[in-house]
This record gives C-alpha cells, structure tokens and sequence, in this order.
C-alpha cells in the first residue's frame, strides 16, 4: 500500500484515476485536461434543498445538469424557503471541489502529527471500526464509546440508533455549544421544548396585523438566515408592529427593521430583559388573568424586577437612558401580543440560561403564550425528533432510558442531562467536558460525524482528548488537520446532493430528498455510515444489513415510527413537490387550557407546578436561584478590572457573517475570496488608539493565548468590543477564549472574556 | 420596443454578496473577473452608527464610453440600451476598460480557474475566452428568453427589480413610481437609498463618476 500525505494523495489519485469507475464523470477529480467547449445537450432539471448554513432552513434549490453534470443552482420557486444565498450558489464548488476526501483513510504516523494518511478500503475501515469499537465494550462497556455529530445536523437520529443499539447513552452534538441552551431555558420555563416552539425557531416571527412588538435580540437573519429576510419585510411593511434590535453590532437586521436599536454591552441582555418586564407591570400592561391563573411565582419576580430601573440599566447596558425608555414605552403602549425572536447567541455567557429565561418571560408575562401574533405551540404534533428523525427511528424512547445511569455529563451539569426530554427524542451528552470525560477513563474512543476541534474553547484540550482516545474515527466531506491530526481514521461523507436522509419537514409539509448525483470517489451518505458501521458491529437487523438501501430503509422506518400516515412512496409520488399532513381537528390557541402543553393531556404545563414558571423549582431543587437572576459576566469591565487594565476589550466572537457557516467553506473560492483572511473587527475610536488601520496585521491576545489576524476598522462595533468571527484554522479564536462554562447548561462564554489589540 | 432597466433598491440590501457569487455562477467567469460587487460604506457614530452597502456594476451608460472608445466595434448597445460585448471581435485592447468611469469591465488576462487546473462544468464558456474584455450584460440572453437577471433572481434581500421601463405596466415602471426611484442621469439604472444616506455614497452619473475616477 502506498504512503502518501494528503496532497500528494490527491495527484497520484488524479494520475491513477483513481474511483474512475464511477459516472464516467472524474474528468472533474482529474488535473490533466480541461473540459473542451460549452455543451450543447439539453438542460435536465432536478429539485434539492441546501445544507451549507446547516440542516434546519431546507432551503429549495433547481438544479440544472447537462450531461449529467451540475451546470446551474437556482432558487426553487413554489417552496417554503424558496431563496437561496451565496453559500447555497457556491455548493456547486464544494460538490465538486478537487479536495473533497474520497477515500477511507488510517493514519500511518502518531496521532498528534501532521496526519500521514494511507488509503484503505470500506471493508477494512468498518472491520477496524467494529473490533476497536467491540473490544473497548467488551473490556471497559459499551457506554466508553461516544457518538458525536457536527456539522451538518442531518445525521443525528441515525447516530443515535447507533450509539444506543450499540449500548451507549452518549451520544452528543454541537448543539451543546449552540441552541440547546435555549431549549433547557424553555423546558424550565414552560415544561417541553414543543418541537422548536423557542424564540430560536419560527414561533419566534412576528405575524402581520397580530403581533404588536417584536423583538429581535441577539440575531441577524439578514446572515444567518438570509432566505427569511423579505418575508419578514413584507410582514414589517404589512402590519403595525413596532421593532426592537437588540445587538452590539449594527448589522443589517438592524437597519431593516430597528424602530429603536439597543447597542448594549454584550452580556447585559439580562438587565435589559428584566428592565423592560419592570416597565410592563408597573404600567399594569402585563396579562393579570393569565399570571393569576397559569403562572408560578410571578409576586417574587415582579420583586426581583424593580431593583431594574431604566437609569440602573442605561449603565448596566451602557446605552443612552433615552433608548431604553423608548423601547420600555413602545412596549407599553403597544400592547400584546409580542414576540422575541432570538438565537443562539444568548446562551454564551455564564450567566446565559437565566438571561435567555429573563426574555421568554417576556412572553408570558404578556399573555403572549400560544396566541396569534404570538409564540405559537404547534398544533397536533407529529412524533418527529428534532433532525426530522423520529423518536423511534432513532431509539431515544425505548433504549436510552435504560442506559440513563451512564451518562457521563451528570456529574458536571446534573440539570442538563436531567431535564432531557427522552420521550421526545432528546439524548444530547453535554461535549464540552470532553477532556474531562477522557482524562478519567470515561470516554476512551468515539464515532464522529463532521466534527471540528475548533468548535470549543480552548481548542488545544479537546484535540488533545480525541488524541488520548484508544480510537477516534471522523467522517467528513475534506481533511482537516486541526481535527483530523488527532484521530485514527477518517471517512468519506456525501454532500447533500448525493444522499437522500432525512426528509425535509417544514411544519406539517414532508419533501423527500432524493440524490441528485452519485457520491464522489467512494464518499457515503452519512446514515448509510451509521447502518454499515452498526452492520459491522453485529446488529444487522437494526441496521437493515447496512448497504446501498441503507437510505431508503431509514426513511421508511421514520416515516413509520414517525406516526404521519405518509409513506416512501406516497412522498416518491408526490416528489418533487411535498405531502401536506392535514390536521385531525381544528388549530387551536391557548393549548395550555386544554391539556395541550402537558404529556398527561390534563390543563396546565409540563413543570413541577404545573404553571409556567416566573421562579424555576428545577433551578431551586438543585440549589440555584429559581428566579432569572441578572449576573455579570465572569470576564468583564465590572467583574474583573484588574484583567481590564491590560485587556480592556470585550471579546465577543461568534457572530455571523454572510460568507461562512463556522468553520464550513474555506475551501470554497467563491466564499473564501469574499473573506480570503482572519478579521478582527475593532471601532475607528479603539482603532485611533492603538495606531491601527484597516489592513494592518494585529495580534488579538486574552489572558490564555494570542491569534493573529487582519484589522477591519469598522463602526459597526462598539468601541469597546471587538468581533472576531470563528472557525478559522490559522486563527483559531476560540484558543484564546477561557473555559468558563454557565454552570445550569455547561456552555462555554464565547460573548465573554477581555482581549487587547496591537498592531504587530 | 423596450429599454431594460434595473432598481437597486439599497435600503433593502443585506450584504449577503448572493448577487456576486450567482452572477459568477452563471458566467463562470475566473477569479477576480466579478461583473458586481457589494461595498460596504459606513457613516455616523455609537449609538447611530450606520452601514450600507453600495452595488457597483455596470450602469449601462446610454451614451456609454466604451462604446464610443472601443476600436473594433467589439462593445455595442443593444435596441432595448443594454451595453454588450461581441466577444468574437474584441482584439483585448483594454481602451474600454480605461474608459469605464465606473471601473466595470475586467480584461481576462490570466488563464486560471477557481480550482487550478480544472474546469467545472459551469465554467466551460468562459474558459475559452482569454485576452478579452467582460462585463454585466445584464444577463441579455436570459432576458430575452424571458427571464430575469441572475443577480436578481437570487437576491434574498429583493432590492434589484430588472424590466422594461418603456412599459408603464411592468413591474419596474410601477416600482420606480411607488418607491420614487431615482435615475442614474445618464444610465439604465435607478435606485432607492435609505433617507439618511449620505450624498458621496449614491450611484453616480457617468459624468460624475469620471471625475471621480481621475481624482484617484
């Protein structure tokens, strides 16, 4: 077998034409001739969703091919996210992107060094996965193996299937860096997370002629979710909503739809929450009938709230008092209903779980719950899981709760892990005490699925836990070192348009997806690894035997398990267009009235009480705070000024930008010539003071460490912020981050810390 | 007869930058051949600081300067005012480019791909064509088959609305008309700017442009 690095792999697969077998169309993988003239065949037209920002949005897309080759993305009319941004357009590079891994590969060298990577075959890598897996079970148990996806999020409940048939509990996602947070907060708050219900999903948007305010706070759809951006226009421009932005940055979000734009100082979302609810009930235009009857503990709440004047919060904030109060009166003269649209950026701070509660509250506290023009619950719930698996499928309801007690998170976030919803397909291991979990045998290998080291702070301890692991195995579309440096195998995944799992779902509409293309080289549809891996690992009658229909058995056991009464081949039928699930009786409001909220289908809520709950008595069981108390970040101007004098910046990282998905697209020359270089976004005034100009090579240092990247000098930052986005293999910002970690969820605080700039 | 304009309606721009990368889907064309751009431009201070974004792209001049300057009639304006190239005979002089007073046209001199040494499939028009100059055509051939420009079909912040304005009855026509859209004196192109954008940041007039070009 030849030894090759990585780019050299890729020449002597072009020389050999290697996987020339497939399609007769690796002309795209070979370097030698460029394909002649334009063809003159007749365009095909085939229908996809896109899946660069990340599973959930299923944007539609028209794909046009000539001789069987991706000519053309377009929009795809007739859909419910039917426009697709510059990450979708640039799919067509990374399907065909010469650097996509298309080949098993084991390491030959030590993990822990650049990787040595020699080709092997499927046979070989899954009879490798299946004794190294089986022997760590047989010796230690199963539960020492853990199961971890990243990006994408399609794969997740055929992860699961196999973590849990296999007989392990631990499986986990990046999600545990990202929104789940935001689904504990609502499981404290009101029970159940309701499928998405969250300010974090499409409940979260203002309905046209109903809702009277919304807030969008912390969130800039106009990047992260630029499909929503002219809906949500028409519905400004329809309705007589007032707006409120929330953001230390001025993006565009902000200059589409800010009546009054808030620039607070990031961390301080909390105050501000808890400011505006002092406003609603001291002007009594806040829902009595509702608090008096479906709430708990709102007399020590609205206590807790006055300590919260405009004056105490303009300086919290640090924005003018002004500002606030008007955002404070559009909030009480408006009336309700409202809605505050969020994302997942409230979660990272150490204080972030009770902020993001201090908003919801809003909600309620508004009479806002399950209302038009409110935060709607969905009606009639189909048992789908949360990645359009189904608790079935999956296995989360029947194996995990046997395999509860051997979880490895408990100890370090007992609320998390026991506030998971397993009844609802929940089963999400807290990652980010990875390190942990390794240095004391916990964990000793695990099956990955499109995961970067990166994603964590202090990047360095997890790299160095895949290393310690007795065997780590990731699947990807590409190498990359600063994850795959560190483990012992790597596999081929297809890209979305060459698999088929998991169908689309937009509420109560099913789109089957079919591929489009055959995979790359010998790349596999991710399910399709999880079936051939369980195969391999002695179950192949929950895996269906692994293979070619691996897909195709998936779908239909979802489709059966998932309760919808639509079939493979009703949705076959029906493709391109989707199968409408209608409702058995009719859409209902308030569900909390009628036995809708909670599992026993009595009145109420799915809390200890049985109220939706301003005082939480999960938090005060486990000893915490029951009210949504307002903390200072740990790192910060007022919490640590002796760490100021020297790192006087805030360093809030994380936000989007409209190129990239996280560390997703680097490869990508569309995307990647729009931002070819790290950026650390600093104001003209912090700018001034340093002597830096945009252009300047900088070095961005916290307490743990230094990056480097270029300056952009930019009003859109506060001046004593910097933004810095993630994701970036040669500045690696999320090194220089602490590992501090808000203790209910376990989140790291990556809208946290102080940094200082100079010019190198 | 028609005359193809098009709105930019810059308070509805989000910067997403899906314009640049459909249009160079669609034309394939090579790195640093982009026939538009998204700038960002920033005026005012915390707590009302602002960004926006200006488009540049051909403005499809009516008396345009590359027309008149090119020497082989390779640069040409379409009946309906579109500013086109004839590939054919462009002989790469590059007088055209000088001309531009809104530095939109690219003389393809370098023979290279996004991915080196490889040719996607969408690419194979434009990897012929070396020595020559590009530029927007407004996506000509796709309008005349009754389509829309490819900028504007994929902009998610529906701030480019493309038609004939002879038709007071087109899309356009009523979008110039309700929004009070502003001509680019001189061009085929109208916008719409957000109220408190500042004067230096607007579409210029070829005119104007020039000038600007030759301060620089």
């Amino acid at each position: 077998m030849l030894k090759v690095s990585r780019r050299t792999f890729l020449k002597i697969a072009a020389a050999t034409g290697a996987g020339a077998s497939v399609l007769g169309k690796n002309i795209l993988f070979q370097s030698a001739d460029p394909v002649l003239a334009a063809s003159t065949s007749p365009e095909v037209v085939k229908y996809s969703h896109c899946v660069q920002c990340n599973h959930t949005p299923f944007c539609g897309m028209k794909l046009i091919f000539k001789d069987d080759k991706l000519y053309r993305i377009e929009k795809r009319s007739d859909y419910n996210n039917n426009l697709i941004c510059a990450k979708g357009v640039a799919a067509i590079q990374e399907l065909y992107d010469p650097e996509r891994l298309l080949y098993p590969m084991k390491r030959t060298n030590p993990k822990g060094e650049p990787g040595q990577w020699e080709r092997i075959s499927w046979d070989e890598a899954l009879t490798t996965i299946a004794d190294k897996l089986n022997g760590i079970k047989e010796k230690h148990g199963a539960e020492k193996v853990a199961f971890i996806t990243g990006d994408p999020k399609e794969p997740r409940s055929a992860l699961m299937r196999l973590a849990y048939t296999f007989g392990s509990p631990n499986f986990g996602t990046e999600s545990s860096t990202c929104f789940l947070a935001l689904d504990l907060s609502n499981k404290l708050t009101f029970g159940k997370n309701h499928f998405m219900t969250g300010p974090c999903g499409p409940g979260g948007n203002p309905v046209p002629g109903k809702t009277k305010v919304a807030i969008f706070w912390g969130t800039n759809p106009a990047w992260s979710a630029p499909f929503s951006v002219a809906g949500l226009r028409n519905a400004k421009e329809k309705g007589d909503c007032k707006y409120i932005v929330v953001d230390p940055r001025v993006t565009p979000t902000v200059h589409t739809f800010a009546d009054v734009h808030l620039q607070i100082r990031p961390g301080t979302d909390g105050a501000l929450a808890l400011c505006f609810a002092k406003a609603l009930i001291e002007n009594d235009a806040y829902d009595k009938e509702f608090v008096e009857k479906w709430t708990h503990g709102f007399e020590e709440y609205a206590e807790y709230c006055k300590q919260f004047t405009v004056e105490k919060v303009a300086e919290i904030c640090d924005v003018p008092a002004e500002r606030i109060q008007e955002a404070c009166d559009i909030l009480v003269k408006q009336g309700s209903p409202i809605v505050c649209k969020t994302a997942a950026a409230w979660p990272h701070h150490v204080n972030g779980v009770n902020s993001h509660r201090a908003m919801w509250l809003l909600m309620p506290l508004t009479g806002s719950l399950d209302v038009p023009g409110g935060l709607k619950v969905p009606d009639e719930p189909m048992d789908f899981d949360m990645w359009n698996g189904s608790p079935g499928f999956s296995r989360a309801r029947d194996l995990l709760p046997k395999l509860d007690d051997k979880r490895v998170d408990r100890k370090y976030v007992p609320i998390w892990a026991d506030m998971e919803d397993y009844y609802a397909g929940q089963g999400n291991l807290q990652l980010n005490f990875l390190p942990e979990y390794v240095r004391d045998g916990e964990i000793k290998a695990c099956v990955a699925l499109g995961v970067n080291a990166m994603m964590w702070p202090q990047t360095q301890e997890y790299q160095k836990a895949f290393q310690d692991m007795e065997f780590a195995v990731s699947a990807d579309f590409y190498i990359r070192p600063q994850t795959h440096d560190y483990v012992d195998m790597i596999l081929p995944a297809a890209m979305s348009f060459e698999r088929a799992c998991p169908v689309a779902r937009f509420g109560r509409k099913l789109f089957l997806r079919e591929p489009v293309v055959e995979p790359a080289g010998e790349a596999r549809p991710d399910y399709r690894i999880c079936c051939d891996i369980g195969t391999a690992l002695g179950f192949g009658d929950e895996f269906w035997g692994g293979g070619e229909k691996s897909e195709e058995n998936c779908l239909i056991e979802t489709l059966k398990t998932s309760g919808c009464g639509v079939t493979l081949e009703d949705l076959r039928a029906a493709s391109p267009e989707g199968v409408v699930i209608p409702l058995k009786g009719e859409p209902q409001d308030k569900k909390y009235e009628t036995g809708g909220l909670r599992y026993d289908g009595k009145p109420g809520f799915e809390t200890p009480t049985g109220k939706m709950e301003f005082t939480s008595e999960v938090l005060r069981k486990y000893g915490f705070d029951p009210l949504p108390i307002y903390k200072e970040p740990t790192q910060g101007p007022v919490s640590s000024p002796e760490v100021a004098k020297d790192f006087p910046l805030i360093l809030n990282s994380g936000s989007r930008v409209p190129m990239y998905t996280h560390s997703k697209q680097r490869h990508t020359p569309w995307l990647r010539d729009l931002m070819p270089e790290p950026i650390c976004r600093l104001s003209p005034k912090a700018a001034r003071e340093r002597g830096i100009e945009t252009g300047d090579e900088v070095e961005l240092s916290t307490q743990f460490g230094a990056i480097r990247a270029k300056a952009e000098v930019t009003n859109i930052v506060r001046d004593d912020c910097i933004d810095m986005f993630h994701g970036w293999e040669q500045a690696n910002v999320n090194l220089v981050h602490a590992r501090d970690f808000d203790p209910i969820s376990g989140f790291p605080s990556y809208k946290e810390g102080l940094c200082q700039v100079k010019k190198v | 007869m028609a005359t193809y304009g098009m709105v930019l309606n810059l308070d509805h721009c989000i910067g997403c930058y899906t314009c640049v990368v459909a249009c160079k889907m669609f034309y394939g064309t090579r790195p640093g051949v982009d026939y538009n751009g998204v700038v960002p431009v920033e005026w005012g201070e915390f707590p009302n600081a602002k960004q926006r974004y200006q488009l540049p792209m051909c403005m499809h001049c009516i008396d345009a300067p590359c027309v008149t300057v090119c020497p082989v009639k390779a640069t040409y304006a379409s009946e309906e005012g579109v500013v086109l190239m004839d590939y054919d005979k462009c002989v790469g002089c590059g007088l055209c480019v000088t001309a531009c007073p809104y530095d939109a046209r690219t003389l393809v001199r370098d023979d290279v791909t996004h991915f080196e040494g490889i040719v996607l499939p969408h690419e194979e028009e434009a990897s012929d064509r070396l020595n020559i100059v590009e530029k927007c055509t407004f996506c000509y051939g796709a309008v005349k088959n009754g389509g829309q420009p490819m900028c504007t079909v994929h902009c998610p912040g529906v701030c480019r609305i493309f038609g004939d304005v002879d038709d007071p009855e087109s899309e356009i026509s009523k979008y110039i008309k309700e929004k009070n859209a502003v001509r680019v004196e001189g061009t085929h192109i109208w916008y719409v700017a957000p109220a408190d954008m500042p004067k230096e940041f607007l579409p210029m007039s070829p005119v104007e442009a020039a000038q600007a070009k030759a301060a620089k």
